[in-house]
């Protein structure tokens, strides 16, 4: 924007009041002082039940909407679904979900008290849009780099008004806000629903995703190879943690059970046999799958010779190019011992005690540790008899969020740009097996079908003037058909979002943005499916909201026209069932 | 009981309901009478009760009871009281750029204006319209040595009656100010070599220098010569104009000078060519006040805080403060206007009105101080200052006698407009 | 969709046979008029580089070749009317900030790769302007992007002025915005005197041309409609991005408005200006202050100002007609006229919808820019999914 910016003034907030129930419990108690105490309580139980529903149900829906259905006739539904497009659809939504998506009967229906039917011939209702990818509402500025821990929610701006209205008025009813770029991770994501714009904090959903970034700006080669060995180890740390995390447990589960019978626990030759064992399978070279740790991929069951190396991850062997061989190469460098598994140096070694690092233990039989510490000064000769309670390992914060993608608990999103470093990445995805996605990729080109053979999602960015360096005008033509790449390597899901060009605001020109796909070479249909369920579908949260089917979340938008179109605007925005915008209620 | 709480359950949505129905402001055009229990026509002519007719944004009529005719509509309010638009002689405000406002090229810019820089929608001017001054001359930099023309606004109104006068008086400063605010002036250097910051002040010598020099040229160019040599600390030829036209007594000149050196700095300059001035801040003029007397100087007093702060603090110019100033420049009979300068926070020139009157003045005297004084010093006191038919409405209503801790404004006509508070029905 | 890019491509490369000679005609499904609506199944004669006729009963004469492209849709070339780019060299001479002898022709370099850019974008002619470091820039200079040679130069545009904080510094006189607005009338008051000065400055002084002022912010719309009010000045406010919240002084500027480069991440209270404008009738264009910023970005942003409700037609002539007339080479370029150059775009569909793509851009009858397809790009991997 050019020009200098002038005073922004916020507009005022004004939180529900939620009056005391004390003082009206008080009230009451004096009513029913007659009765005796049980009934008394059991009343006034009652009472602030009924009086917390009847003020924190909000008026609006109950009592301005008759507490009743809304339904949308005559427009042309764009579901999102399989269902498809509707024309001459209706839309019923009743207790804050969708009730009934079908062609309308095109019957006269009365006024029912309860019944809010909206006529819209000639319009087009779609689901309420999703930005998977934005940074709407965070505080602008600050560039202290974010690490893995970092999280979206602490530096969401709740009360940014009118950033969020802004938004909403161009139909956007969920937004998955991203801490901002850095190198490497840079934390975890969180999703806003738009349900109401005067408690925005009580519609955030934290930790929806961790976000990671490599080769942005105009790195060369060596500082990517740094870039990715770094983002490599943290995982490997991370996996190393759960698999020492998961041993501590079996060996605290060991020696609960050992504390309830009585017996000692032994670590005898046996145990250590036990462990070469493990470790042998383990070793099965760097990319081996161990029984726990990090997950075992289906596709690397290896059972067709490799012709002695080890499967690089992408493709099978025979279809290995010069370069990714090339690549394996270095990678190897970076190679441990042969035999070496992650996880070995925990918990075989004793770790120093210390009370403060561990509150487990600190609340548990505070004896054992006196025991423990006579244990020690007597020597060696009794620690293969004696009872010791396993240590836990050091906390490690950055490994506990990473922890969670490793397990799949939580999608991981890569950003990254040059066709070269989605392929760096497609690597790392399929090393340590993690639910990805891959974000940006303005350079996704020529290697869309990559991702797509890998089973990764994608989500595009603004298609014009988007972040990566990628415009110069001989790639132009690349950023408006990275999308129409993917629809055609049929990658899933292909979500479109605002991208990271943000300050603070975003999420207004997501159908823009689709249409700037749609002339690169999108199908429509996908164009308006990347807005809404597979936006959902990336933030997880493809069961409640993203399409106009039963049973979902009513989060409707009525348009003038076709969303896509140049002069279509919003009309309604329903969320929850709950009307949050209308046109006529002034621009 | 579950009745009650029933009916209370039910109240809610009316009373949620009404609130979200704002209530919409009274229709302001039309005639209005407004019945009060004080109208300060001027400091010493005053109604009580009192009633002022507004019509089609002048005053129609002003005295002890008026009829209500026709469709006004009338007001009434028996403890408010009404008195002029207060107005503010030497305020700073709408400025939008900082130290870029004044400008620098040289030391002695008076061709330039400072309503060229102000920003007549800043928010400042409705703060300023809001605590009830309905007029200001807006007073240039003080970091040139002779600085630019300052203009006479009002704060608020409609837009064709902001303007009063586009190019008032010019403003000389002596002080800190001009020698460490914004400056750059500097000696030339191996490095930095020599432009056009080469030049004086960098002490109150060189200050007095470039002052006097300009005035000493002007007079020369005012008798047909050509004044010595041109060059470095020579008044340009564009600012010439002006200096004359200053020295010939036809634009108004003011210095703001705070220390008593200072002040008396300006009245050995002014004596010396020949010029009236009005002095604006004047923070010590209590120690100087035979010689102000003697000279017959205007006083632009202000402002009156507990603490100085700012420049005024960091110059070490308002050390000597003293809270009975006013009282001891009006005993000796010198006129004095009372301003708030920048210091326009919390009530603004109404509250140091309070101040004043609790450090001896007597709310007459504050009243003309902010009002008849003002007007007379600024030139415009056939249109601001008093209450008089014909005119422009510029008049505020205050809650109770005006310049009380327990006061404040109610309503504020400027231009003929009600620029602050409502008109409920 | 493939294969339709393939053959598209195919087509469009059997056809540039055709399109070589600077006669020919394209029969279009439709093209944008000024007022923003599309006329539908026309046929455009193009004889010499100039539109001989446009419409849907037009006479194609004996010779003329005829191309068929009924998919497609034609749309005026863009008008940029404030860039920096093509330059060779700096475009700020820093010693001064009043340069009212500057010209901006003298740094046009017909082929520096910024026209390629911008062609490809659609914009068919830029107003090439000195640096908004300066009180008085200098002359702009009006250029096309491409075509032929010889009429790349259109002529000299506007005076450039600029109020904003970039124009001042300490470094140089004026130091200010007073000081610069003495100086201006000062300059003034010698031009109305001085009748026979011809200067651009001098013209701009007495009220009988329009320059262009850059303002940057609402403060500054205020401050040059007062100037200007005092002065008689035509002055054409430049990136008056909030012009909305000072309407009054806006409108008795009376002139157009020039506005900023959106980009989707800028928030309501900048793209709901245009809306505004138009609804109380004060023109405005668009620009894409290439090369600071993508010049594909003034298409996107009239879509972006057209989503916050400004009208087609507003919008549309924001693209073309608006900024040729500030330029004054609303003669020859800013809509598809009979007589005018041809200088137009084949769009896959409407083209204020930015679902449609640029297929290929003309100026002067010669074909400048043709898209690239999926095609071109899937050559190394037809042995894929296809």
């Amino acid at each position: 924007m050019t020009g200098t910016v002038s005073r922004y003034t916020q507009s005022p907030i004004h939180p529900v009041d939620r009056p005391p129930l004390r003082r009206w419990g008080k009230l009451k108690y004096s009513c029913y002082c007659s009765l005796n105490g049980r009934d008394a309580l059991t009343m006034r139980v009652i009472c602030r039940v009924i009086l917390g529903w009847v003020l924190l149900t909000p008026t609006t829906s109950v009592w301005a909407q008759g507490g009743g259905i809304t339904a949308i006739r005559g427009a042309t539904v764009l579901t999102s679904s399989d269902a498809g497009t509707i024309e001459n659809g209706v839309v019923i939504m009743r207790g804050g979900k969708i009730a009934d998506v079908r062609v309308s009967s095109g019957q006269a229906v009365p006024p029912m008290p309860g019944l809010n039917l909206i006529e819209a011939e000639g319009k087009y209702v779609t689901a309420g849009l999703i930005d998977a990818w934005s940074t709407l509402g965070l505080n602008p500025g600050g560039p202290i780099a974010p690490v893995a821990t970092s999280r979206a929610t602490d530096a969401l701006n709740v009360y940014d008004r009118d950033a969020f209205a802004d938004a909403l008025r161009m139909g956007v009813t969920g937004v998955c806000v991203t801490p901002p770029a850095a190198g490497g991770f840079s934390g975890t994501a969180a999703f806003v629903r738009l349900k109401d714009l005067n408690d925005l904090a009580g519609n955030v959903t934290d930790d929806v995703c961790i976000v990671a970034q490599v080769g942005l700006g105009t790195k060369g080669p060596v500082s990517r190879l740094a870039e990715l060995k770094a983002l490599r180890d943290l995982l490997e740390t991370a996996a190393a943690y759960r698999d020492a995390l998961d041993e501590y447990d079996e060996k605290l589960e060991d020696y609960k059970k050992a504390l309830k019978d009585g017996k000692t626990v032994k670590l005898t030759k046996d145990d250590d046999k036990e462990k070469e064992k493990k470790a042998a399978k383990k070793g099965e070279g760097r990319r081996g799958r161990g029984r726990r740790g990090r997950g075992r991929h289906p596709e690397h069951d290896h059972e067709h010779d490799h012709h002695g190396h080890t499967c690089v991850g992408i493709r099978c062997c025979d279809e290995i190019t010069e370069d990714e061989f090339v690549e394996w190469l270095q990678s190897l460098g970076e190679k441990k011992e042969e035999g070496h598994v992650p996880g070995d140096d925990i918990g075989n070694e004793h770790v120093e005690y210390d009370p403060w690092a561990d509150p487990d233990w600190a609340s548990d039989e505070p004896e054992e540790k006196k025991d423990d510490a006579k244990d020690k000064k007597d020597g060696d000769k009794k620690d293969d008899d004696e009872l010791k309670k396993p240590d836990k390992p050091a906390y490690d914060p950055v490994s506990e969020v990473l922890m969670r993608a490793i397990k799949r608990e939580i999608p991981i999103r890569f950003e990254v740009h040059r066709p070269g470093d989605v392929l760096h990445v497609l690597k790392l995805i399929d090393t340590y097996y993690l639910d990805a996605t891959v974000v940006g990729a303005s350079g996704l080109l020529p290697v869309a079908e990559n991702v797509a053979d890998a089973k990764v999602g994608v989500i595009v960015g603004q298609v014009i003037g988007s972040a990566g360096g990628n415009d110069r005008s001989h790639l132009r033509d690349l950023n408006l058909q990275s999308a129409a790449a993917s629809q055609h390597a049929e990658v899933s899901p292909l979500v479109l979002s605002s991208g990271r060009q943000g300050n603070g605001v975003g999420g207004q020109y997501l159908t823009q943005n689709a249409a700037l796909a749609v002339s690169g070479g999108l199908s429509e249909d996908a164009a308006i499916r990347a807005i809404t369920i597979e936006a959902a579908r990336s933030c997880k949260m493809a069961d409640e909201i993203g399409s106009l089917e039963k049973g979902k979340k009513a989060d409707v938008v009525l348009w003038s026209g076709h969303p896509l179109a140049p002069d279509s605007v919003v009309e309604k925005v329903f969320v929850d069932g709950v009307e949050v915008y209308s046109r006529e209620g002034g621009q | 009981m579950m009745r009650r709480l029933l009916l209370m359950a039910l109240c809610l949505p009316l009373i949620t309901a009404t609130t979200l129905f704002a209530d919409d402001r009274a229709d302001e055009s039309g005639p209005i009478l407004l019945k009060v229990g004080k109208v300060y026509v001027s400091p010493n002519e005053i109604f009580e009760p009192g009633a002022i007719m507004i019509r089609d944004g002048k005053i129609d009529a002003v005295g002890e009871s008026l009829p209500a005719i026709d469709d006004v509509r009338v007001i009434d309010m028996p403890e408010a009281t009404i008195t002029a638009g207060l107005i503010d002689a030497a305020a700073t405000v709408g400025y939008r750029f900082g130290f870029h406002d004044a400008e620098h090229r040289s030391e002695v810019v008076p061709e330039t204006r400072a309503l060229d820089t102000v920003d007549l929608h800043d928010p400042g001017f409705a703060d300023l319209a809001a605590q009830g001054v309905t007029t200001v001359y807006i007073s240039p930099d003080a970091a040139s040595v002779i600085g630019g023309q300052g203009a006479i606004v009002r704060t608020a109104g409609p837009r064709a009656q902001r303007i009063i006068n586009p190019a008032s008086s010019i403003k000389a400063t002596i002080g800190r100010e001009p020698i460490v605010k914004a400056s750059f002036n500097r000696t030339p250097s191996r490095f930095s070599g020599t432009s056009f910051l080469t030049r004086r002040p960098t002490t109150r010598m060189g200050l007095t220098w470039v002052l006097r020099k300009a005035f000493h040229d002007a007079q020369m160019v005012n008798r047909g010569e050509t004044p010595g040599t041109s060059g470095e600390g020579s008044p340009s030829a564009e600012s010439m104009p002006i200096l004359v036209d200053v020295v010939k007594g036809e634009k108004p000149l003011r210095i703001q000078a705070r220390a008593q050196n200072d002040i008396l700095t300006a009245l050995r300059v002014a004596r010396e060519f020949n010029l009236t001035f009005v002095l604006e801040e004047g923070t010590e003029a209590y120690r100087c006040i035979d010689e102000l007397k003697a000279a017959n100087v205007p006083v632009i007093y202000g402002p009156i805080f507990d603490y100085p702060s700012g420049w005024r603090a960091q110059a070490g110019e308002a050390d000597r403060f003293r809270l009975s100033a006013p009282r001891e420049l009006l005993d000796a009979g010198l006129t004095v206007a009372l301003s708030a300068c920048e210091l326009q926070g919390e009530g603004g020139l109404g509250r140091m009105g309070a101040y004043a009157r609790r450090c001896g003045l007597t709310r007459k005297e504050v009243l003309a101080a902010m009002t008849t004084t003002p007007a007379q010093i600024l030139g415009i006191d056939g249109q601001a200052g008093t209450l008089a038919a014909g005119r422009g409405a510029d008049l505020v209503v205050w809650s109770g006698e005006p310049f009380e801790a327990t006061s404040k404004v109610n309503l504020v006509f400027a231009g003929g407009a009600l620029v602050s508070g409502r008109i409920d029905k | 969709m493939h294969k339709r890019m393939v053959f598209t491509l195919a087509l469009l490369l059997t056809a540039s046979v055709a399109l070589a000679g600077d006669s020919y005609a394209i029969k279009a499904a439709g093209y944008l008029k000024p007022d923003g609506s599309i006329e539908k199944d026309i046929t455009l004669l193009v004889i010499d580089g100039k539109i001989g006729a446009i419409g849907q009963d037009v006479s194609v004469p004996n010779g003329v070749a005829v191309v068929e492209r009924n998919d497609q849709m034609i749309g005026p070339g863009l008008v940029d009317v404030h860039t920096t780019l093509g330059t060779n060299g700096r475009n700020f001479e820093q010693a001064n900030s009043i340069e009212a002898g500057a010209r901006a022709k003298e740094l046009f370099d017909p082929d520096h790769h910024d026209f390629k850019e911008a062609a490809a974008a659609g914009i068919t002619t830029v107003i090439i302007a000195p640096a908004s470091t300066h009180l008085i820039g200098g002359r702009t200079v009006v250029v096309k992007t491409g075509g032929p040679r010889e009429e790349r130069m259109m002529g000299e545009g506007p005076l450039k002025l600029s109020l904003t904080q970039e124009a001042f510094n300490m470094r140089r006189t004026p130091t200010s915005l007073t000081g610069g607005l003495y100086n201006l009338r000062q300059m003034i008051a010698a031009a109305e005197k001085n009748k026979n000065d011809q200067s651009a400055f001098a013209r701009w002084a007495r009220g009988e041309t329009h320059a262009l002022v850059e303002v940057g912010t609402p403060e500054g719309v205020s401050t040059l409609a007062q100037f200007a009010e005092e002065q008689g000045l035509k002055c054409v406010a430049l990136y008056a991005n909030q012009a909305a919240e000072r309407l009054d002084d806006a409108k008795s500027l009376g002139q157009p408005i020039v506005l900023g480069t959106y980009e989707f991440s800028d928030p309501r209270r900048y793209t709901r200006n245009p809306n505004i404008l138009a609804a109380n009738d004060i023109p405005f264009a668009l620009t894409s202050s290439a090369p600071r910023y993508q010049s594909a970005l003034m298409r996107v942003g009239a879509a972006m100002v057209m989503k916050q409700g400004a009208p087609r037609s507003a919008v549309a002539a924001s693209l073309t007609t608006v900024p040729a007339e500030i330029a004054g080479v609303a003669k020859r370029v800013g809509s598809l006229t009979p007589g005018k150059d041809a200088d137009f775009i084949l769009y896959d569909g409407d083209p204020l919808d930015l679902r449609s793509r640029m297929r290929a851009v003309f100026i002067g009858g010669e074909r400048v820019y043709v898209s690239e397809t999926l095609a071109s790009h899937d050559g190394s991997k037809e042995g894929g999914k296809s």
